[in-house]
Order: C-alpha cells, then sequence, then structure tokens
C-alpha cells in the first residue's frame, strides 16, 4: 500500500529542496505525523498533517500532503515562506511516511479501531433510557403579518 | 409521478400540476389525456400524497416570497422532480401504505419496492485469522437513504428501523463505509474490548452472529456480582464498586485491571444499571 519512494519526492521537489528536507528528517525536526488513509472505489488516498520545526527558528510549520496509493502526483501545502512546488518541511515528512509506513498505517488502523469500539461503547452505556423523565409545559403564538391592515387578498 | 385515465402519462412539472389542481385549471399532457380538476378525481389512497405535494408546493411559495429576486427561487419542485426533506419522505413511505414502487438509487433501478415500518436483522460472522479478529458482515449492507439515516434500502425493501437499532447500526455502518468494505479486523490487544462491547451491540441489531469456535473457547463468561464497600475517611464516606464476573475482578474506576488469560466478556449493561 502507498508505493510512494524517495525518487518520486526528489522528482517533485528538486535535488536542493530534497537535500535540505532530508536533513530536516534526520535532524528529527518532523514533531508530529498524523496519516488519514481513505478508501475510494478506485484505490486508496493518503492524506498527512505534520507539524515540522523550522531549521532557523523556534518556529513550527503545519505540512499538509495528498497523493494516491499509485501515487503520480503529489499535492502538497505547508505555511512556511517558501514559495516553491514543494518545501523542504514537506520533503521531510514524505520521508518519514516513507521510512516509518508501517508503523504509522498500523497506528492510524489502531486510532480507528479505537474510535469506533469508543462509539459503541457510548451506545451501550447511554443513560438517557433509563433516567426518569420530565413533562415539559409549551406555549405558541402566532404572528400574522399581512400585506395591508385589512388584509392579504385572497 | 404518472397520472391518467387508463394510459399514464409523466407529470413533466409538478409545479404547475399542483397549481392547476389549486387553481381549478385545465392542465394538457397530451392527445389522449387533459387534466381536468372539475371531473378528474384522485383514489382515496392518492389523496395524502397530493396533500403532501400541495404543502411542499406552499412551502415552496413562502420561501419564493421572501426573496426578492427571480433567480433565488427554492428548486424544491423542478421540473417532474420534487425534493423531499428526511420527514417527506417518512411520510410519502407511510402515504404509499401497501403499495410498491420503483426506486432508483445511484443510477441502478430496482421495482416493487415496498416499505416496512420494522427492524432488519444482518448476519456476521466473527473469526480469528493471522493473530487477527475479524469481523465480516455476512449480509447485504443496509444503506441509509436519506440524511438523518432514519430509512434504509436492504434487500429491496425500505425500512424504518426502531431508533435503537440505527443507534446500535451506525458505528458498524460508519466503519464499513470509511473501509468500503464488509470487515472490520482488530488486533488481538482489542480482544476484551470486542467481547464486552463489539459483540453485545451486534447481538442488539443482529438474529445471526456466528462466532468461531476457537475464539468462543478463549472467552469468560460468568454472571456480574457487584459489590459496594463503604470507608470512613474523617468526615466522608467513600463507596468503592467492584465488579464480580467468576474469580475476576474489575474496578470500574480503575485505568487498568489485571489482564486475564481469559477473554472476559463483560455484562456492561449489567455494569450501567448498578
Amino acid at each position: 500500500m502507498f508505493d510512494i519512494n524517495r525518487k518520486l519526492i526528489e522528482e517533485f521537489s528538486g535535488d536542493t529542496v530534497y537535500k535540505r528536507g532530508l536533513k530536516c528528517y534526520e535532524n528529527k525536526q518532523v514533531k508530529s505525523i498524523d496519516v488519514d488513509v481513505i478508501d475510494r472505489l478506485n484505490g486508496k488516498i493518503a492524506e498527512i498533517n505534520s507539524v515540522v520545526k523550522s531549521s532557523e527558528s523556534n518556529k513550527e510549520y503545519r505540512v499538509f500532503i495528498r497523493f494516491r496509493d499509485k501515487a503520480t502526483f503529489i499535492q502538497s501545502d505547508c505555511d512556511c515562506p517558501y514559495w516553491g512546488y514543494m518545501c523542504k518541511h514537506a520533503v521531510a515528512t514524505l520521508i518519514k511516511f516513507i521510512d516509518e509506513k508501517e508503523v504509522i498505517l498500523k497506528d492510524v488502523e489502531e486510532k480507528r479501531n479505537r474510535e469506533f469500539i469508543n462509539n459503541i461503547k457510548n451506545n451501550l452505556l447511554d443513560k438517557s433510557n433509563i433516567l426518569p423523565k420530565i413533562y415539559l409545559n409549551t406555549s405558541y403564538k402566532l404572528q400574522i403579518d399581512s400585506e395591508h391592515e385589512s388584509g392579504t387578498s385572497i | 409521478m404518472k397520472i391518467g385515465e387508463d394510459k399514464l402519462y409523466v407529470v413533466k412539472n409538478i409545479k404547475e400540476f399542483i397549481e392547476s389542481i389549486l387553481t381549478r385549471n385545465e392542465m394538457y399532457f397530451g392527445k389522449g389525456f387533459t387534466f381536468n380538476p372539475h371531473i378528474h378525481k384522485f383514489k382515496e389512497e392518492d389523496e395524502d400524497i397530493i396533500k403532501l405535494l400541495i404543502e411542499i408546493y406552499e412551502y415552496k411559495k413562502v420561501v419564493d416570497d421572501m426573496e426578492n429576486y427571480s433567480t433565488y427561487f427554492t428548486k424544491i419542485l423542478k421540473g417532474k422532480k420534487a425534493y423531499l426533506t428526511e420527514s417527506n419522505l417518512g411520510r410519502f413511505l407511510r402515504d404509499l401504505k401497501d403499495r410498491t414502487i420503483d426506486v432508483t438509487i445511484n443510477g441502478k433501478s430496482i421495482d416493487n419496492v415496498s416499505f416496512v415500518k420494522d427492524d432488519f436483522s444482518l448476519d456476521f460472522n466473527v473469526e480469528t485469522k493471522n493473530n487477527k479478529i475479524l469481523l465480516k458482515q455476512t449480509s447485504d449492507i443496509a444503506m441509509p437513504i436519506s440524511p438523518g439515516g432514519k430509512y434504509f434500502l436492504y434487500q429491496g425493501k425500505i425500512y424504518e428501523p426502531s431508533e435503537e437499532l440505527i443507534k446500535n447500526y451506525k458505528p458498524f455502518f460508519n466503519q464499513f463505509l470509511k473501509k468500503r468494505s464488509h470487515e472490520i479486523s482488530f488486533n488481538e490487544n482489542f480482544s476484551e474490548d470486542v467481547a464486552s462491547f463489539v459483540l453485545p451491540a451486534l447481538k442488539k441489531i443482529s438474529r445471526n452472529v456466528q462466532v468461531d469456535k476457537g475464539l468462543k473457547n478463549k472467552f469468560y463468561e460468568e454472571p456480574l456480582k457487584s459489590s459496594i464497600y463503604f470507608d470512613k475517611q474523617e468526615d466522608n464516606i467513600i463507596a468503592n464498586v467492584l465488579f464480580k464476573y467468576g474469580d475476576i475482578e474489575i474496578n470500574p474506576l480503575a485505568n487498568e485491571n489485571k489482564k486475564e488469560e481469559k477473554i472476559l466478556i463483560r455484562d456492561i449493561e449489567g455494569e450501567k444499571r448498578l
């Protein structure tokens, strides 16, 4: 699943940005990575959200990347000032994804299952059907605004 | 919608058709049929559906009159289509009474669909495979057909199940939808969750849950016995609750309880009552 590779990232980012991204990854600047796998009829889509620390300051940048199972195009977005197609923060995120893919995807599966179990648990523990009920009183008011004081033509 | 005396004609403009009923003006359908509100009457079984369409028309008029620009006219009646809210759909289905209708869902046609106000029963299979617990829905998926998830298409019928069934089916359906599959697999560390939560929830939506023997043998099922211990600490009285299943004790307030070799099936509803 997700046969994205380093060569493809290098093609998309260019040699210089790729090397800078690799350095970011090796310096462990990718602080968090969250992957969502969306199943579509024509294949899977990975959506990655990550936080990457700046190389120059204490700033942190938010990265969003999206690509298909058979990746031929990588959509990438980062809130850093870099103006080109793919920045070094996106490259660092993608390298981390490739290197730790199995663990990351396993975590995604676990997260989904945990959410699923929690939804079921909340249903089973829902107390609303055993709590005593209180009937409410109601009152209504009808407001009529006619075109003329004497009414509306019919 | 189609109407006619012998041969049926498609109502190509529902809005104009309702206007012709309300204003008692004739409407031409074709060489063989002109609707004349002075002589044509709807059968008793159709009256409620016509009433529903008139109400939708009236609602459209109210909304249209609020807008000053004609381009913003609501399109709830557009050509031969009337767009229904979930409540409208419910009324339409109930008003059909015992009649069947032809349904097109995502381009696929299904003829003679009937409406039932009842729970559907789904079939499931739970087994262990490659150190994983595999949950499979072996029957068709019951597909929600309205945004609020009140009505479902299942095995050629439209169902209006109980709120309880919808509540319990929802997490399963959403999980299957996310995975685009009829299967959910769990690692073995989810065993107790599957036994105590997933299986009881499955039994609420299905009369046919097959659990494979290997997994059943790992289950430990004993009736729930609970104890409450009261402790006096200075001016406060502290109550400690303990759930006992045979030899296994569970403290509901502890984050983690001792892991057992067997998979304990907890009586969550019994615990909830306490």
